[in-house]
């Protein structure tokens, strides 16, 4: 059973709305900015070994 | 496991164990600074210092509450059961502040042990439940001898509070 | 027992298994998140006091506990670090601290808003948000101290050492509601005794906290496989699997 009345009263978590939503927001967003960092790292160190091939095979 | 690692496991077990004691004792050491207030109990014992900024906790007692007509003055007392502090205040309550509930005030003792305060928190407790669930347990109600057992071992700081997985009776 | 410990240090050995059980930790921890949000966001009722203040509950108790799970995993590692000399877990304590130290920052922000509407107030120096504070502070010490050193090594052996003193940090917080007069209530849930709640506040609650724990193996496995190719990346099982033409498919995040 949905605890709100309609989406206005979700969204403003009577009256809540600012606490609830700025923790909830700071905590998801510091894990998708580990999880979106992750992948950035694999990509540079995949980059970084290629180069490094590459540069071996050339000399 | 070789002669090596065992001395580096011993170094790296009296390492913590070191760290430990040494935290321990700090801690002993400052002992009752830590807590963040004085109870009612201290104050009456004499615990804690006059006209100096200090903390104060525990439950506002039921009927205490006395509120000016034309200011936002409030006075209301602040007990542990064990002894009882009164408080004046003059400022906006917090949303949880009610009679039974557990708050912590800032301000200073004055001279005839009362305490003007220049902030009110309010302490919640570890019992969540729907409003339902609270409505019900208050309306079938625990016997007045449960609740003031309960109370008188700071468990509860609101009317009605107990585990509410627990059948009603 | 000491063999287990050298067999699963192997940083080959290890790669596999984080290859083989990443992709399901990912898509549990996603699956147990998403429930728990909506769950705990949309249906789980308001409580009668705080109404709908708490469902704060739902992120800052997750982040604490893994605030507090990373710092003992970090010196688990060290102290495997230290008297085994085994690499790997210093890689693992390497990538798990910047998780760590967010959820930290996460706990610690979360609960100074939702200390507005219900306290009165953002911050206090009770016991346990103190001890909170210390614990970040550790945190940035551990990770700072790794890049203190010009050795990677002795770096890594003194965030190690760190470690496995602001350990004893731990009991301190867990303990500091029971130990001192805090402005921050006891401990909802325990091992021990039933939950202060009913099971339509609670079930979310544990939903959210299993997805975070889920979240925070995948991550760290994940990242300690970037962390092998970093540091083999002269060896022959990594250049044949990050050859040019060989694409980068199966070394995936």
């Amino acid at each position: 059973m949905v605890a709100f009345d309609s989406l206005n009263a979700f969204m403003s978590m009577n009256g809540y709305g600012l606490y609830v939503w700025t923790a909830w927001g700071v905590i998801t967003g510091l894990c998708v900015a580990q999880v979106i960092m992750a992948r950035l790292e694999h990509r540079r160190i995949v980059q970084r070994i290629r180069r490094q091939i590459r540069r071996e095979q050339q000399l | 496991m070789n002669a090596v690692r065992k001395r580096r496991l011993f170094i790296v077990l009296s390492l913590v164990a070191l760290a430990g004691l040494a935290i321990g004792l700090m801690l002993y050491a400052l002992g009752q600074n830590i807590n963040l207030f004085y109870s009612p109990a201290d104050i009456a014992a004499g615990k804690a210092p006059v006209e100096r900024q200090i903390r104060a906790g525990g439950i506002v007692r039921k009927g205490s509450l006395a509120r000016d007509q034309h200011s936002l003055k409030v006075r209301f007392t602040v007990t542990d059961f064990k002894a009882d502090v009164p408080v004046q205040y003059d400022g906006i309550l917090p949303d949880l502040f009610r009679e039974g509930q557990g708050i912590v005030v800032v301000g200073r003792l004055n001279g005839q042990g009362v305490i003007e305060a220049g902030q009110v928190l309010a302490k919640h407790d570890e019992n969540y439940m729907p409003k339902e669930v609270a409505d019900v347990l208050k309306k079938e109600g625990m016997s007045p001898a449960d609740y003031r057992q309960a109370e008188a071992s700071g468990e509860l700081s609101y009317e009605g509070a107990s585990d509410p997985s627990a059948p009603s009776r | 027992m000491w063999q287990w410990i050298h067999k699963w240090g192997s940083p080959r050995v290890f790669y596999r298994f984080s290859l083989r059980v990443t992709p399901w930790l990912w898509c549990a921890a996603a699956l147990l998140l998403g429930i728990g949000a909506v769950w705990g966001l949309a249906f789980a009722p308001p409580d009668y006091q705080q109404h709908d203040s708490f469902r704060i509950i739902y992120v800052h108790v997750p982040s604490a506990m893994l605030a507090e799970s990373c710092f003992a995993l970090l010196a688990v590692c060290g102290a495997i670090f230290l008297v085994w000399k085994i690499k790997l877990a210093d890689m693992v304590a390497r990538v798990a601290a910047p998780f760590g130290a967010s959820m930290t920052f996460g706990a610690l922000v979360s609960g100074a808003v939702w200390g507005i509407p219900t306290w009165g107030t953002w911050w206090v120096w009770d016991a346990r948000l103190t001890s909170m504070l210390i614990l970040l502070f550790l945190y940035m010490g551990v990770m700072a101290l790794r890049y203190a050193f010009d050795r990677p090594d002795s770096g890594g052996r003194a965030a190690a050492v760190l470690a496995l003193v602001g350990v004893v940090n731990l009991p301190i917080i867990k303990y500091s509601v029971d130990w001192w007069n805090t402005l921050h209530q006891k401990s909802s849930f325990s091992l021990t005794q039933a939950p202060s709640m009913p099971a339509s506040m609670w079930v979310p609650l544990l939903l959210m906290m299993l997805g975070s724990y889920l979240l925070f193996a995948a991550l760290v496995l994940t990242r300690t496989r970037h962390e092998i190719l970093r540091r083999e990346s002269r060896s022959r099982w990594v250049r044949a699997l990050i050859a040019p033409d060989a694409g980068s498919s199966d070394t995936g995040v």
